[in-house]
């Protein structure tokens, strides 16, 4: 899109982790450590079933309708959805 | 795009709606901003002038991150500006992350105000957000850094906001699908937080989207701006604090940046 990078490239670049395991684990304890968690507390939370928004108070739509108003009035450029 | 975004839609010739809208409404901004600089140029008349008599003349929120580093390069070198930098401490910043603000506020000679968030709320909240198994693992901080910026300027009658974007990393928004509640919504961070065990909360700096955006932006006439990266400034940027930006090393949302 922005013809830094192509298409295929950012995929294969992307299979690549960003860490090596080694120190994964060490941020993953390090940020259970720092939210006063145990490293097993916070696996089970990281394994659990994802959720979204939906499953809580929101005002989503009002959000939205008032961000289409100023994409429509040309004050926001990029394309939320 | 890869595969994970199941709303991404394709015209009649193979293109998506990403691709078009950039076609459309982002390209022609970022080439015409990158030959002229007057949109830039304007915007700084207009701060000097209502700034005049004022100790500053607009604030910038600064993380320590390439997009809010460069914001208040181009604002003070280029745009002749008078910024108070704003840094709001959320509990993780990184040494790398220090390092840079403390070099860009003695690089600049700029004043520095931090604003430190209660971390035991910080730390609820974060907690409550991981057990309610929403994607937008991001909020509880951006919402603290976005918060106390507004409430800090707001408090400060400090009238323009200089915020950091960058149209190369980010003028393609990942889908909601992914993570990107479009804004603060207080309604939706205090029910995540009293359903998942969280304790009310006191301190923690929420602006709800609807009052940053009509009654900061409306009634009191507040200006936020986005000052784009643009690359000729960012070289000049590069040389004087011979910075190291290695765009491949972007983890979490978070540019890197390492002034040297």
């Amino acid at each position: 899109m922005t013809k830094q990078m192509s298409r295929e490239s950012a995929l294969l670049r992307l299979k690549e982790p960003e860490l090596s395991q080694e120190e994964t684990k060490l941020e993953f304890d390090y940020v259970a450590k720092k939210l006063n968690l145990t490293s097993q507390e916070l696996w089970i939370i990281f394994n659990g079933k994802n959720s979204d928004y939906r499953s809580y108070k929101n005002k989503h739509w009002i959000i939205k309708a008032g961000a289409s108003i100023l994409t429509f009035v040309g004050i926001e450029k990029r394309l939320f959805r | 795009m890869d595969s994970t975004d199941t709303y991404l839609k394709f015209d009649e010739n193979g293109i998506c709606d990403y691709c078009n809208n950039f076609k459309i409404s982002i390209e022609p901004q970022w080439k015409r901003d990158l030959s002229d600089n007057s949109r830039i140029l304007k915007i700084r008349d207009e701060i000097v002038s209502h700034g005049k008599g004022k100790k500053y003349d607009c604030i910038i929120g600064l993380s320590g991150g390439l997009d809010s580093s460069y914001t208040a390069y181009v604002a003070k070198e280029i745009m002749g500006l008078r910024p108070l930098l704003l840094h709001v401490d959320a509990g993780w910043n990184t040494e790398q992350a220090v390092r840079n603000i403390e070099k860009l506020v003695n690089g600049l000679n700029l004043e520095l105000h931090t604003e430190v968030i209660d971390w035991s709320e910080m730390r609820d909240l974060q907690c409550a957000y991981l057990r309610s198994q929403v994607p937008d693992q991001d909020t509880p901080q951006d919402t603290a850094f976005f918060s106390a910026l507004y409430k800090y300027a707001r408090k400060n009658n400090i009238k323009y906001v200089l915020t950091g974007a960058n149209y190369s990393t980010e003028c393609c928004r990942e889908p909601e699908q992914w993570g990107a509640y479009p804004g603060i919504d207080r309604l939706l961070i205090n029910d995540i937080n009293r359903k998942n065990g969280g304790k009310k909360l006191l301190k923690f700096p929420i602006v709800d989207i609807l009052i940053y955006k009509i009654y900061y932006s409306i009634a009191l006439d507040g200006k936020n701006l986005n000052i784009n990266i643009m690359n000729h400034y960012l070289h000049d940027f590069m040389k004087i604090f011979g910075c190291q930006i290695n765009l491949d090393m972007r983890r979490e949302g978070l540019t890197f940046l390492a002034l040297l």
